[in-house]
């Protein structure tokens, strides 16, 4: 049994490495005809010049994209979904984060709000993740797919009333299941929360989305598929498959179903999340700086290797726990190889922002995708090395892996979004946004909120885990010492809930018609500062 | 590019750099040495651990089978049959079903609503005491160790026999770091006899038992609340 | 990378291998052990204990699955041995936990059997740790005048106790919750040492960077 096994590990291990030698091999001889130019795709398929783009406070870049027909990318029904899926994630963003913030405080008032069972830490927590995760940024990162996909390929957004329902019953379902989760119905696993009734739902609106953005895929008029849409549509292949098996009720049991859990916990980052966000920020970086990313063959390396290796890190959550050394191990192995893809999407993105730093001073939606590439890669390492048996046995079980799902879920994903709809909206309706100084106490405020967040809880986790560990110690002494750590995440956490309102107040002037329309180019302002 | 002429401040040197050094790379290595280097290095030592896993996993398992029965708090029955003492052994049974289920199988009790045996002057003391608190039972505040407890401790002298009860009280005063006398069940029997008409009643709590035994401790003559509070 | 289709069916192959290895094969494996003797399935109070449990998300601060002495020192705190996956056989859905802001407690039962102080614990944590941050559950319990005949009361320390001098009962959800954790003791020996992850059970070397 045990040779057996063993066998089949290594032969797991050997494929995901033969795939990989076989793609540099392949690059290298430039099988795949993909050269430097094909990197420019993105300024080739709107009929617009290449060059610094920050449609946020300049009026002149506010138009919205015309494909190289003169088409109009984003006709009205299109515009329609897009900021519909816009909307609800930044309400659901507001709430969701209340709700954290109500658990972040919890945590050291123990006996605050306490007399109805909705409100207690294990719901009040249960709900922020499943609105921020499933409300604000898969609904927020499918709203970018709708606009960016028409854009990168050319064309316009295929079914987009089939997209606005999908749209419409997947929030339903995130405001049922989330519901459902205060007032005690749950199916009880981690990230799985949501009760299957609702989740049916939810994979229905999922699919009535993803069917819009792969017909528009088809019907693109562009040469070349941008590296966005590579991940997009492994994104959008990839979710439902998993969402639908993981959520299967009546199938899964006991520790079997943990396996299940965890490998669709951390696929639902990796194969979801992560490729809305790099998606996003590959197209945001060389967009609003005007250049092309460093290498794109680089960039095939960095797609295909996280499908290779993310797809089998998820059972790193049970190290130590009752599932077969063999999975664990394989999931640990795989966790640290994605050292690979990351190097290879750091190399590709940070020295484009990092070469034009006045850009970065100059746009704010600039700042949070960079800032959000950069922790991409600062959260992927943190991982691997999490993931380390030695590294895993002190934080696993503490509140370093909260600090570290923040650093991904929001250091990442999160500001990738903010820059992305700081970005998308003023193209979307033509105008600036109408207070940009709240864009700017925005960024302010969830940037140090956050570092004073990411902080606290490392430092605090980390010596939480000792503790843990430290047979001579009290286990209550492990919790004890967390307090002023946790109260410091509090602080952090109502910095980033203000830089939240901050934004949410923006996004519905803007929608209510407030801010600077755009004027013929001639009569625009000359920007500067 | 038309972004230069409009901002020569925003796409200043870096930017000239930035071309410099990526234009002439592109073409002949489109994936830098280093990553390949890295890669290598990681499938090594990837290929590594899964075979160090490959043998941890028998010496795990066979280190599970090696020892059998879980180690939880050491079971003090089986401590003391292994001892080969079969008198002890029931006694640390009987504290097992009877007794351990609040004060916990250490003696410890539980911090706020159980006091400890272990270390309690009240198990320690003259034998006679802990006798009769096991016959009598327990209802009022207690002071053991410097925390009031607000006991209510089940009477026993109905459902256990006098070699029930001197057994446990010989075992709770001679385990863990207690080292008091063992206690005879002609002992026990002398003090049934001697509380017969109060045994349904129990204890008011720590003050009556002063009363009622004397100074048998010094510390705690002071400590006892004044008057058991009412129920 | 011009073409959709290759693209989709390989990511589609990927997710499909890596699905074989984290799902289907490690399920084929724990589901064929057998059941532990000395597992009993859960009990009807058990059952909707357990469901309080999930529902009020205990999960999400307590673990229940010790691990083994040479990684941590969970047995050393009476957690209870390693646990193997046979020993979840009844558990769905699953509550091994991710999280160990209070302790472990899969063998809660069998360290704290006692149902009066799993009442009190729940009805007020800091009656009994002061220091305690596990929320306080109020709501599972009932406050009156009297006790009736069959209510179970809350023994309760006097800062704890209502000001007007009425007393504390469970109610049925809370003496379900109490039943389900003293019922939690997976203290018989373990079964399939196999199905654990024993990656621990080796000081090895390479593992220090």
């Amino acid at each position: 049994m045990v040779f057996t096994i063993g066998t089949l590990v290594l032969v797991s291990f050997a494929v995901s490495l033969m795939a990989l030698v076989v793609l540099i091999w392949a690059i290298s001889r430039s099988d795949l005809q993909l050269d430097q130019h094909d990197a420019d795709t993105i300024f080739e398929a709107e009929a617009r010049p290449a060059g610094f783009d920050d449609p946020s406070e300049r009026t002149e870049d506010t138009r919205s994209p015309i494909g190289i027909g003169g088409e109009d990318l984003h006709p009205a029904a299109s515009r329609q979904a897009v900021l519909f899926m816009l909307g609800m994630a930044t309400l659901w963003l507001v709430i969701g984060s209340v709700f954290g913030l109500m658990a972040s405080f919890k945590l050291h008032m123990p006996d605050w709000l306490n007399d109805w069972a909705p409100l207690t830490f294990g719901r009040v927590r249960t709900m922020h993740l499943n609105l921020v995760a499933y409300g604000w940024a898969t609904a927020g990162g499918v709203g970018l797919a709708l606009w960016l996909i028409p854009t990168i390929f050319g064309t316009h957004l295929r079914l987009p009333r089939l997209a606005l329902l999908g749209g419409v019953l997947l929030n339903i379902a995130v405001a049922g299941g989330v519901t459902a989760i205060g007032s005690g119905w749950t199916d009880g696993l981690e990230w799985l929360e949501i009760p299957w009734q609702f989740d049916i739902l939810f994979a229905i609106g999922a699919l009535c989305l993803v069917v819009p953005l792969l017909a528009t895929a088809r019907h693109r008029q562009v040469h070349h598929i941008y590296v966005t849409g590579w991940y997009y549509l492994g994104a959008m292949i990839w979710f439902p498959v998993l969402f639908v098996v993981a959520n299967i009720p009546g199938l899964h049991v006991g520790a079997q179903q943990a396996a299940v859990n965890w490998w669709f916990a951390h696929n639902v980052l990796g194969l979801w999340l992560t490729p809305l966000g790099v998606g996003a920020a590959y197209y945001l970086l060389p967009r609003i700086i005007g250049k092309p990313i460093y290498s794109y063959r680089l960039s095939l390396v960095g797609f295909w290797a996280l499908a290779l290796f993310y797809s089998q890190v998820g059972i790193h959550h049970l190290i130590g726990g009752p599932i077969p050394t063999w999975v664990v191990t394989l999931s640990v192995v795989q966790s640290v190889m994605m050292f690979i893809p990351v190097i290879a999407v750091a190399i590709n993105q940070h020295p484009l922002w990092m070469g034009n730093l006045s850009a970065f001073r100059a746009s704010v939606p600039l700042r949070f995708v960079a800032i959000g590439a950069l922790l991409y890669t600062a959260a992927s390492f943190q991982g691997s090395l999490e993931a380390l048996r030695s590294m895993n046995s002190v934080t696993h079980f503490t509140h370093y892996t909260v600090g570290h799902a923040h650093l991904g879920a929001y250091g990442f994903v999160s500001l990738v979004l903010f820059g992305g709809f700081y970005y998308v909206v003023p193209r979307l309706l033509g105008r600036v946004w109408p207070m940009s100084w709240l864009m700017h106490a925005h960024f302010w405020l969830v940037t140090v909120g956050f570092a004073i967040y990411f902080v606290s809880l490392s430092i605090g986790g980390w010596l939480q885990g000792q503790a843990m560990l430290d047979p001579a110690r009290d286990f209550l002494a492990s919790m004890e010492l967390t307090i002023p750590y946790l109260t410091g995440r509090s602080i952090g956490g109502t910095l980033m809930l203000l830089g939240h309102f901050a934004f949410a107040i923006n996004l519905v002037a803007i929608l209510a018609g407030r801010g600077a329309e755009r004027m013929p180019l001639a009569a625009a302002p000359q920007p500067g500062e | 590019m038309s972004g230069k002429n409009e901002h020569p401040e925003d796409f200043g040197t870096g930017a000239r750099d930035l071309q410099e050094h990526f234009e002439p790379h592109e073409l002949k290595n489109p994936i830098p040495w280093p990553l390949i280097a890295i890669a290598a290095t990681l499938a090594i030592w990837g290929g590594a651990t899964l075979l160090f896993d490959a043998r941890a996993t028998t010496t795990g398992r066979d280190a599970l089978l090696a020892q059998g029965r879980p180690e939880m708090t050491p079971s003090l029955v089986e401590t003391a049959a292994q001892e080969g003492d079969a008198a002890a052994a029931r006694s640390a049974a009987l504290y097992d079903s009877y007794c351990a289920t609040c004060h916990q199988t250490n003696g410890a009790g539980v911090r706020g609503a159980v006091p400890p045996l272990d270390g309690s002057e009240y198990v320690l003391a003259d034998a006679a005491l802990p006798v009769s608190i096991l016959l009598r039972g327990l209802s009022g505040p207690i002071v053991v160790d410097g925390e009031v407890y607000d006991a209510r401790m089940p009477t026993w002298h109905a459902t256990l026999g006098d070699e029930e009860i001197a057994g446990i009280v010989t075992h709770v005063r001679g385990a863990w770091s207690n080292d008091a006398g063992p206690v005879s069940a002609e002992q026990v029997a002398a003090t049934r006899a001697a509380l017969s008409a109060e045994l349904d009643r129990p204890w008011a709590g720590g003050a009556e038992l002063f009363d009622a035994f004397g100074e048998f401790s010094e510390t705690m003559a002071d400590d006892q609340p004044e008057e058991p509070r009412a129920q | 990378m011009n073409r959709a289709l290759p693209l989709i069916l390989l990511a589609t192959t990927i997710l499909v291998f890596a699905t074989v290895f984290l799902v289907i094969l490690p399920a084929g494996q724990i589901r064929s052990a057998a059941i532990p003797e000395g597992l009993e399935p859960y009990d009807a109070a058990e059952t909707r204990g357990r469901a309080q449990y999930v529902s009020l998300g205990c999960v999400y601060c307590h673990s229940q699955q010790p691990r083994a002495p040479e990684q941590a020192p969970d047995t050393a705190r009476g957690w209870g041995r390693p646990s193997t996956a046979s020993d979840y056989a009844f558990d769905s859905p699953h509550l091994l936990g991710t999280m160990r802001t209070g302790p472990d407690l899969l063998n809660i039962g069998a360290r704290m059997p006692s149902r009066a102080w799993q009442l009190t614990h729940l009805y007020q944590p800091r009656a009994i740790h002061p220091t305690s941050i596990m929320p306080s559950y109020p709501f599972l319990f009932e406050t009156k005048p009297e006790a009736a005949a069959g209510d179970v009361l809350v023994q309760l320390p006097p800062e704890y106790r209502p000001e007007d001098g009425s007393v504390v009962v469970a109610r049925p959800e809370a003496l379900d919750l109490v039943a389900y954790l003293v019922g939690l003791d997976r203290t018989y020996p373990a079964a399939t040492p196999d199905l654990r992850d024993n990656g621990y059970a080796e000081a090895r070397e390479g593992e220090a960077e």
